[in-house]
């Protein structure tokens, strides 16, 4: 399968000191955002370590951002398209 | 059982009382929290001048403060606000509550004024008024490490100059950081002359269960540990959120002018500027840094508001005011707030030269830090900023449009609420005023958390849309409750279910916890209800200084100015759904449409007694 939509995916706060990269190139097959992160994930261990809940799904802690836009959980299934940010950034509160 | 004794410090009469606590205010609050809010209730009249003798100040330890239990280091510092004339109410760590604990004591209430500087120092079981004119004029820092050096090993919670000289967000402080930062409880302090309370303690406090504690206690550490949060915690603290705040636009910037702020504050630059991270009593987490400047962190609050929100962007100098706040003895919270509010009034040509002395700007970093000192010596203009949100009688009412505050409290969280709604209903239903440690509903930032698991904890109706206001009421009742029950207990919001994360200790863990170590037996319904009279008595509290429905409200550029930047760009509070939603909460905790409790429950929590 050709990879050829290609995505900037941006790794922020948390994810990039665990990743070491602040910045990830993808090419991707295409389909969802959510099975690009997955995708991701698989790709580098440390991502999947980071990201993944138990059961494999990408963990509710983790924020998605496309193109600027915050997605919920159900925009997850949105397509990603050649040339798109993708930014990934784990959700955390504090005082 | 724990427990321990109430303190009554007389300063005007130079006279100590001590009595036993009563079962039925135990049983019905807990600690901590709860039990200096029903003391504060009952001791307060209508009207108290918070800076007169009529005042009173109380430090309550949480029922598991100085026990095993993970991070149970935390009390409470309780009185009529200086800054806000409705409830001054602050949580704070390190390891001041366990001593006075181990002294012999759960709540010490300071009453009166003393004629001449005075420390009130407790050993176990007793307390004397001691002589503290050689400790007067010091700063929080000096203070601390002089009593040390004259006393031993003790622990001490003081305030700084900002305190003696009544700044109205002055705070108690024990430790290089650790604060009751809100509401001037340090000026309260300051107003009775009183420098410190000093406590030094051999008493152990007896387990009523002590394996089975150990056994829950294990339990709840290993679970605590294994979150993948509690490590980024603790390996890089609480200015890890700075960007997370940032990317989504929604970092309180220039007093919300802006909601977006430079990359050079991200935890990252931070930590070069990080000695080594350390815990308090108890804690498992290590969340604060000991940074290579001579102080204790940044937290979030402070890289928000000394930061992004005075325009300043070089991490060091943050630091740096961070820690001059902190010797000072002012809360990093509402400082922030108060001079980036000056600093836009000055831009508006709503305040001028003939009153600041000179031209303010934001970014400027030497002004901020002398602003700092001259707010808490209370000179020149500064003396007009140590009035806090107060100073708007000298700015004029134009000035009030500008001002980041609710109830008089200026905004504690740098986090711009104006994109996610329940952080709104949040700061502006909570009982000190603005501020996000009541009841922020934080799990509203972890965006992509489905429909069913909002609701599985905060119930039916929740929208998975953080912009969305449906049920959002439900989040904030929810967080209220638990908030108000951990502090009771006295452990650390940071462990805390609903908090940092859906995975830490909900109610059963509470409820575990509470039998080991006191025999109590409270199931969820019980323990709720706890909290949930928490919140009522403290509402009845601030219904009894004047407040009404138009105090639940935010400040007016939430509603009137769209955010400008970034991903939230757009987003601002409707008014009509706003008050919609304020109904809703209301209705959820059984107050009337105008926010006034039933007379029944007034009644209710009147009767439970014991009050010596």
């Amino acid at each position: 399968m050709e990879r050829d939509v290609k995505v900037r995916l941006r790794l922020l706060s948390s994810l990039r000191q665990t990743v070491g990269e602040s910045e990830l190139a993808i090419g991707f097959a295409g389909g969802s955002v959510e099975s690009l992160v997955k995708e991701a994930g698989n790709k580098y261990p440390k991502l999947g370590e980071a990201i993944f809940a138990k059961d494999g799904s990408i963990d509710y802690a983790i924020n998605v951002i496309l193109n600027g836009r915050p997605l919920t959980e159900s925009a997850m299934k949105e397509t990603v398209r050649d040339g798109d940010e993708v930014t990934l950034l784990a959700a955390a509160a504090g005082g | 059982m724990l427990d321990r004794k109430i303190g009554i410090v007389d300063l005007s009469r130079n006279s100590v009382k001590i009595v036993d606590m009563p079962k039925d205010i135990r049983a019905k609050y807990l600690g901590g929290r709860g039990i200096n809010t029903y003391l504060l209730y009952k001791l307060l009249r209508k009207g108290v001048d918070p800076l007169s003798p009529n005042n009173v100040l109380i430090l309550g330890a949480g029922l598991l403060t100085g026990t095993l239990v993970p991070n149970s280091s935390r009390f409470n510092v309780s009185t009529k606000s200086p800054e806000t004339g409705f409830l001054g109410d602050s949580n704070c760590g390190g390891f001041f509550a366990p001593e006075m604990r181990y002294a012999g004591f759960d709540h010490i209430i300071l009453k009166g004024k003393a004629k001449k500087p005075r420390y009130v120092y407790v050993e176990d079981g007793d307390i004397e008024i001691r002589d503290a004119r050689d400790y007067w004029g010091m700063n929080t820092n000096d203070a601390q490490v002089s009593f040390r050096k004259n006393l031993g090993d003790v622990e001490v919670a003081c305030c700084g100059t900002a305190g003696e000289n009544l700044v109205r967000f002055a705070n108690l402080r024990t430790g290089v950081k650790n604060s009751a930062g809100r509401c001037g409880t340090g000026a309260v302090m300051g107003s009775k002359n009183v420098k410190a309370v000093v406590a030094y303690g051999t008493m152990g406090l007896k387990i009523k269960h002590p394996q089975k504690l150990l056994d829950v206690v294990k339990e709840v550490e290993d679970y605590i540990l294994g979150s993948k949060l509690t490590p980024i915690l603790g390996s890089v603290g609480t200015p890890l959120l700075y960007e997370v705040s940032n990317e989504l636009g929604a970092i309180r910037t220039k007093n919300s002018q802006l909601n977006q702020w430079s990359d050079s504050l991200n935890a990252e630059n931070i930590e070069k500027e990080v000695e080594k991270m350390i815990g308090c009593s108890s804690c498992i987490v290590h969340c604060r840094h000991r940074n290579k400047l001579g102080g204790e962190g940044p937290e979030y609050t402070s890289v928000g508001l000394l930061g992004a929100n005075v325009g300043i962007d070089d991490v060091k100098q943050v630091i740096e005011l961070q820690n001059i706040a902190n010797d000072l003895g002012l809360d990093v919270s509402s400082a922030g707030t108060i001079i980036a509010w000056a600093f836009e009034l000055f831009e508006l040509g709503i305040i001028n030269e003939k009153m600041t002395g000179e031209k303010l700007e934001f970014g400027n970093f030497e002004q901020a830090r002398s602003l700092l000192h001259d707010i808490a010596g209370r000179e020149g203009f500064g003396d007009i900023l140590a009035e806090s949100t107060q100073a708007a009688k000298k700015f004029g009412k134009k000035s009030e449009d500008y001002l980041i505050a609710v109830k008089n409290l200026p905004q504690s969280d740098p986090h711009d609420v104006r994109y996610i709604k329940a952080f709104a209903l949040g700061i502006a239903t909570a009982s000190r005023g603005a501020d996000h440690l009541r009841s922020r509903p934080t799990l509203e930032i972890f965006l992509r958390l489905p429909k069913e698991v909002k609701e599985r904890i905060y119930g039916k109706g929740v929208s998975p849309d953080p912009t969305s206001y449906d049920g959002k009421e439900k989040t904030v009742y929810f967080s209220d409750n638990i908030f108000a029950v951990v502090d009771c207990l006295g452990i650390c919001k940071f462990i805390c279910h609903g908090f940092n994360s859906p995975h830490f200790l909900d109610y059963p863990r509470f409820e575990a916890l509470l039998e080991a170590a006191t025999g109590m037996k409270y199931g969820r319904r019980k323990m709720e209800a706890v909290g949930q009279r928490v919140v009522d008595t403290e509402r009845m509290f601030n219904i009894r200084q004047g407040l009404t429905r138009k105090d639940d409200t935010l400040p007016k550029r939430y509603f009137d100015d769209p955010m400008p930047m970034g991903p939230t760009k757009g987003h601002h509070i409707d008014r009509n759904e706003f008050d919609a939603m304020l109904s809703r909460y209301y209705k959820l905790r059984g107050w009337d449409e105008k926010g006034m409790l039933a007379p029944s429950r007034v009644e209710e929590i009147k009767s439970v007694g014991g009050l010596p």
